[in-house]
């Protein structure tokens, strides 16, 4: 099963937000990798897991292409 | 601005509430992670003292004391807010006028303040007529010499107006009609021309829209 390297992305500028979220979607036993900003989140190296987004609608930076 | 105050709160309060959430799982369970449930707990303390410090900060900004006392032409006053409005009102397409009496007296007060509350009314206005389908945008700032020698300024809209039923409730803090208000503009706009001595309503327009005016007294001093 591929579910246990299941990752949900949270992309968040607001550090409390943004730690809150790690921390919660953490303690269901989910592994959790967090961004700041929309650029962080496009750089990063993927992995090729199954994953889900969690993305803030008032983001600053990047704009929809 | 308020949008703003509003998602600046939100904030931290839905960061408490994703980590009491967190807590009570780390809490749960045959083996209760106690590490974790503690560092939630310290997030929350670090969330709560974040709200009450953006908290402090509206408050500071309501009741900025002591206001600044400068010797004001309301006319310059007034068109310098226009000059940052203007580029809003063209993106909505209102037409922007002005109607500056030179009979006005010089007021003494707080520039910086009394054009909070200029901008206000105006985006107000602009944010009102957005929301109508057609019928013209027209949006006029004016000013005049009132009744008692002070100033009056009249921000007129051609928007949907107000309901008559509304008026006492729209200067109350926290009212609202606007999706993302949070209803703090005019309650603070009211406090500060209180504060300069004056006062501001509002009226449905005969045929369509709202002015919203107020009145300040002539900077005693100077009158002529």
């Amino acid at each position: 099963m591929t579910e246990a390297q299941a990752v949900v992305f949270v992309v968040d500028d607001d550090e409390g937000m943004r730690q809150s979220l790690k921390n919660l979607i953490g303690s269901v036993g989910l592994r959790v990798e967090a961004f700041a900003s929309a650029h962080e989140f496009m750089r990063s190296k993927l992995m090729d897991v199954p994953g889900c987004l969690v993305l803030d609608v008032r983001l600053p930076g990047l704009k929809r292409a | 601005m308020t949008a703003s105050i509003a998602h600046e709160v939100n904030q931290p309060l839905g960061a408490v509430v994703n980590n009491a959430s967190a807590c009570l799982r780390w809490l749960a369970g045959q083996a209760p992670n106690l590490d974790e449930a503690r560092k939630s707990a310290r997030l929350i303390i670090t969330d709560g003292h974040r709200a009450s410090e953006i908290i402090g900060r509206i408050r500071a900004f309501v009741k900025k004391a002591p206001p600044r006392k400068d010797h004001l032409d309301i006319n310059e006053t007034i068109l310098e807010v226009i000059a940052l409005a203007r580029s809003e009102a063209q993106q909505s397409r209102v037409s922007l006028q002005t109607q500056l009496s030179k009979e006005v007296p010089l007021v003494l007060g707080d520039r910086i303040q009394l054009q909070q509350v200029i901008l206000n009314l105006i985006i107000n206005a602009i944010e009102a007529m957005s929301g109508v389908g057609d019928g013209p945008r027209e949006l006029q700032v004016g000013s005049a010499k009132d009744d008692s020698q002070g100033v009056l300024v009249a921000v007129r809209d051609s928007g949907p107006g107000l309901d008559p039923e509304s008026l006492d409730q729209l200067f109350t803090a926290f009212y609202t009609t606007k999706p993302q208000g949070m209803g703090m503009g005019l309650a603070i706009s009211r406090s500060i021309i209180e504060a300069h001595g004056g006062r501001l309503w509002a009226n449905a327009n005969q045929h369509r829209g709202a002015t919203f005016q107020f009145t300040l007294p002539a900077d005693a001093e100077r009158v002529p």
